[in-house]
């Protein structure tokens, strides 16, 4: 067992190093980009449920130069859904990951916007549409109706976020520990009718 | 418990080594993001939980060395000054190297980064973009003379216009979009495609409006294209016109060209925009190398400066445990080198004052048992015994001493005999008697001393010898004396009986027949005589009757002073008895006068009234034999209580006015048959002093200065006496 003296002498260190990281990796005072999920809805077409949602993604400035010298930058819309336990966690019933990869072509100024799911890619002047095509889900099939017992209650959860572990290799420590580079819309929750 | 440190060393050594070689990792940035990213960010993560854990047994250590400094351990502070030259020496050239890195790295990779290069390559890419306009005015020019054929071209004929047109202008796609934006027919020169690239929705509406859409897209599977949407102007409906989009590939050589540049152009720019998080990174990377390091040395500087410093540490407490007294200390030897055997020489020096203590100890023990063995011996000794140093100093004495002497000595040990002798005059005499030999430095010797202790009259036989000088004790002397008192005086006695029982044996038979010889004759020859012969007769028998029988009385008093009658001693005042002796010789004391001086607070004494009633009576008609035929005759006898030497004494004298004593009967004035008269047996001093010595009193005789003779008697008192000499023991 330590003395509390010799315990309390730690904290200088962690104040030390936390200073040091601090100092390589100013954090800004402003939150993140403000992405949000504007809008989702869940409705039944024939036995399918499937989403209609929209998704204000905004790029912060750091992430807007990234892709604007030519770093591709890779987004990840979450979908789960999840049926609630009291005192349990929740059972995950379907998750669907829609993955985009959003590119600057300098010779021709265009967004391109990759479907990674698919491998379709869209070609945008300006970088809203090209967001607006990432944080738009029109008619997405969730999932079948029969293979969810309707007697229960159900969750949808969905977001989108900037996927970290995608970005190049020196700026990966720069993402997990800057605010500059969250861009994360956050849980959005809806319940299945 | 050492082979668990030498593990616990180990296992620390080797974690560090895993650190440093994960850092190594780290380190080349040139892996894969995708397959290192998370192990890069989860070994800084690591090394970063290491360098707190090793941050805090640093602080652990150095609060240990700074505990120990501060309550002034031995040890203590070397350790802290090893602790601060090691840290000295592992921070000042590792920051050094360090800073320089830092330093080189930030000025190296920013001169990578080139302005000129940047700007060329912009350049190029501009190039690219006007060699490109070019070929689109082009396509533009001929897309809008497609729009104005297809005009009077019904819905129904396009695809087969289209096709034609695919086909004439060399476009990789041509679409046809109604008014309400959906395709009225597409054909295609690849047979894959089957859906047609639609623009987004926006571009149909500005077109919708009147406006040329034509944009340079690049494609996954086709590559660079160029976009050219246009409104047909249709003739026959008003409204909203209907839109071709027509598709046409750079030739080429310029997609070749143009892709390489724009794809150096956007590798540059990407490594350009990546060099502050790059330079970042390996200057964490290179922080964390250095800290790990500079940190891990650090501990291992305070680990090996305690673990070098603990032997030391150990000998010092060792030292201060054998200067404190404790011999029996043992240093754990744990090392081949020289401290380890140092710590062996010290185990040894320890033994072997450990050993030598103990033999002290034994020998001195020894010596104590001898010694209280000898002390016992001397005490149990009847004999008295003390020795002195060469300055005549008390060393020892016995009990049998203090009883002898009647003085408890134990309390003068190491006083001068003179001082003694001072303080208790009761020893003077025997201080006199022996202090000649002592400082004679006689060999051995023998005297016989007489003191008058608190205790009476006693006769010493003292003998003296000289002790030699042993170790560090000086020269000294031993005297050993034994109280003869008693045996003396029953050989006096013996030798008197002895006299005594042959005078009556070889005079006083003789003396019967002489006187009755004598007899006879005076009654036969009375007759036949004539009167002048028998008066001679008559006078001569009886002269010899009258000498027999004084001669008769002479051996019996003789008889009477030899014999030893028992003595009955009780408790007297001798004041009482001096009063009845002097009432009787008042009556027939004639024309002398009989004074008598008494001390009402008299003393009582131990002795026998019947032997002192004669010691008066003997004392008295020795005066008064002494002052026959003067004038003045006076005799006055004294008592009083006498304090000497802390006893007390009662003392008795009668003096006369008579002629004195002369000088030379002074010596042997009470032995007996001496006398100066011509009257008496000669044996009424002697006879006095007899019975003052079987009273334990001493007499002695003097001269008074205006003339006659005082007969001086002292005696022991009893009843202030509060201790008897049996009670004084050595302390």
């Amino acid at each position: 067992m330590l003395k509390p003296s010799a315990r309390l002498a730690v904290l200088p260190l962690v104040f030390l190093i936390g200073v040091g990281l601090s100092g390589l990796y100013p954090v800004p005072a402003v939150a993140d980009s403000g992405s949000i999920v504007r809008y989702a809805r869940v409705k039944t077409v024939g036995d399918l449920y499937v989403l209609n949602a929209s998704i204000n993604l905004v790029l912060t400035d750091a992430a807007r130069n990234a892709l604007l010298s030519g770093v591709p930058l890779v987004f990840e819309l979450e979908m789960a859904i999840v049926r609630p336990r009291k005192w349990w966690p929740d059972e995950q019933v379907a998750d669907m990951d829609q993955k985009f990869r959003l590119s600057y072509h300098a010779l021709s100024r265009q967004f391109l916007v990759q479907h990674l799911n698919t491998g379709i890619q869209e070609t945008y002047s300006r970088l809203v549409d090209a967001l607006e095509r990432i944080g738009e889900l029109k008619d997405f099939p969730l999932i079948d109706a029969t293979l969810l017992d309707p007697g229960r209650h159900y969750i949808l959860e969905l977001r989108v976020r900037l996927d970290i572990e995608r970005l190049p290799f020196p700026l990966m420590v720069q993402g997990y520990l800057s605010r500059d580079w969250r861009i994360d819309s956050g849980w959005y929750r809806i319940p299945i009718q | 418990m050492k082979r668990a440190a030498t593990l616990r060393f180990a296992v620390t050594v080797g974690v560090f080594a895993l650190l440093i070689a994960s850092l190594y990792v780290v380190s080349d940035v040139s892996h894969d993001a995708e397959r290192f990213g998370r192990l890069y960010v989860g070994l800084l993560l690591l090394n970063t939980l290491f360098l707190l854990v090793l941050g805090f047994a640093i602080v652990k250590n150095l609060y240990l060395v700074g505990r120990q400094v501060v309550r002034k351990a031995p040890g203590s502070r070397l350790t802290l000054r090893m602790v601060l030259v090691f840290v000295l020496l592992v921070t000042v050239p590792a920051g050094t190297v360090y800073e320089f890195s830092v330093h080189m790295l930030k000025k190296g990779i920013d001169t990578w980064f080139d302005i000129p290069v940047q700007e060329a390559l912009e350049d190029s890419l501009e190039l690219s973009r006007a060699a490109l306009d070019l070929q689109m005015r082009e396509f533009r020019r001929r897309t809008l003379a497609l729009s104005e054929s297809l005009a009077d071209v019904s819905d129904a004929v396009a695809p087969l216009a289209l096709n034609d047109m695919l086909k004439a202008t060399g476009a990789t796609e041509i679409t046809l979009f109604g008014a309400d934006n959906k395709i009225i027919a597409s054909s295609s020169n690849s047979t894959d495609a089957m859906i047609p690239r639609l623009p987004g929705a926006q571009v149909l509406n500005t077109v919708a409006e009147g406006r040329v859409y034509s944009r340079l897209e690049p494609f996954q599977d086709i590559g660079l294209q160029m976009r050219i949407v246009v409104p047909v102007r249709d003739r026959s409906t008003r409204g909203r016109p209907r839109i071709l989009q027509v598709l046409y590939p750079v030739s080429g050589r310029l997609t070749e060209l143009a892709e390489k540049v724009e794809a150096a152009y956007r590798d540059y720019t990407e490594l350009a925009y990546l060099r502050e998080p790059l330079k970042q990174n390996i200057i964490l990377t290179l922080s964390l190398v250095l800290l790990v390091a500079a940190l891990f040395a650090v501990w291992a500087a305070i680990y090996m400066s305690r673990k070098l410093i603990a032997p030391i540490r150990e000998l010092a407490e060792g030292t201060k445990a054998v200067a404190a007294g404790e011999y029996r200390k043992k240093l754990p030897v744990g090392r081949r080198d020289e401290l380890g055997e140092l710590v062996l020489s010290f185990n040894q020096m320890t033994e072997r004052l450990a050993r030598a203590r103990d033999a002290a100890e034994r020998s001195q023990r020894l010596v104590e048992r001898q010694r209280s063995y000898l002390e016992t011996l001397l005490q149990r000794l009847s004999s008295g015994v003390m020795s002195f140093d060469g300055q005549l100093a008390l060393r020892t004495v016995n009990a049998a001493a203090a009883h002898i002497l009647g003085v408890s000595l134990v309390q003068y040990k190491g006083r001068r005999l003179e001082e003694i002798a001072r303080e208790h005059p009761a020893l003077e005499s025997l201080v006199r008697g022996i202090a000649g030999y002592l400082k004679s430095g006689k060999k051995e010797w023998r005297e016989q001393v007489v003191i008058m202790g608190p205790t009476g009259r006693k006769i010493l036989m003292c003998r003296g010898a000289r002790l030699p000088a042993y170790g560090d004790v000086s020269p000294g002397y031993v005297v050993v004396f034994d109280d003869v008192t008693a045996l003396i005086q029953a050989q006096r006695e013996a030798a008197w009986a002895e006299v005594a029982r042959r005078l009556a044996h070889e005079i006083k038979n003789p003396l019967t027949p002489i006187q009755l010889s004598a007899e006879r004759i005076q009654r036969k020859l009375s007759a036949s005589v004539d009167e002048k012969g028998a008066e001679i007769l008559e006078r001569s028998t009886r002269t010899i009757v009258q000498q027999v029988e004084s001669m008769k009385a002479m051996v019996n008093a003789f008889g009477d002073y030899a014999r030893t009658p028992s003595v009955e001693l009780s408790l007297m005042n001798i004041n009482d008895l001096v009063r009845d002796v002097a009432e009787l010789y008042r009556a027939n004391i004639g024309e002398v006068r009989l004074e008598l001086d008494l001390d009402e607070t008299l003393a009582g004494v131990q002795a026998d009234a019947m032997r002192l009633r004669q010691l008066l009576h003997n004392l008295i008609k020795n005066a008064m034999e002494a002052m026959e035929g003067r004038s003045d005759a006076r005799i006055v006898v004294q008592t009083r209580n006498v304090d000497e030497h802390g006893a007390r004494y009662v003392d008795l004298t009668v003096s006369d006015t008579g002629p004195g004593i002369p000088e030379a009967l002074m010596d042997r004035l009470f032995e007996p048959y001496v006398t100066s008269k011509s009257k008496g047996t000669g044996l009424g001093l002697a006879i006095v002093r007899k019975i003052v010595e079987e009273h334990g009193g001493q007499v002695w005789a003097e001269n008074l200065p205006r003339g006659g003779a005082r007969i001086h008697i002292r005696f022991p008192a009893t009843t202030t006496q509060t201790q008897s000499p049996h009670d004084i023991q050595p302390r």
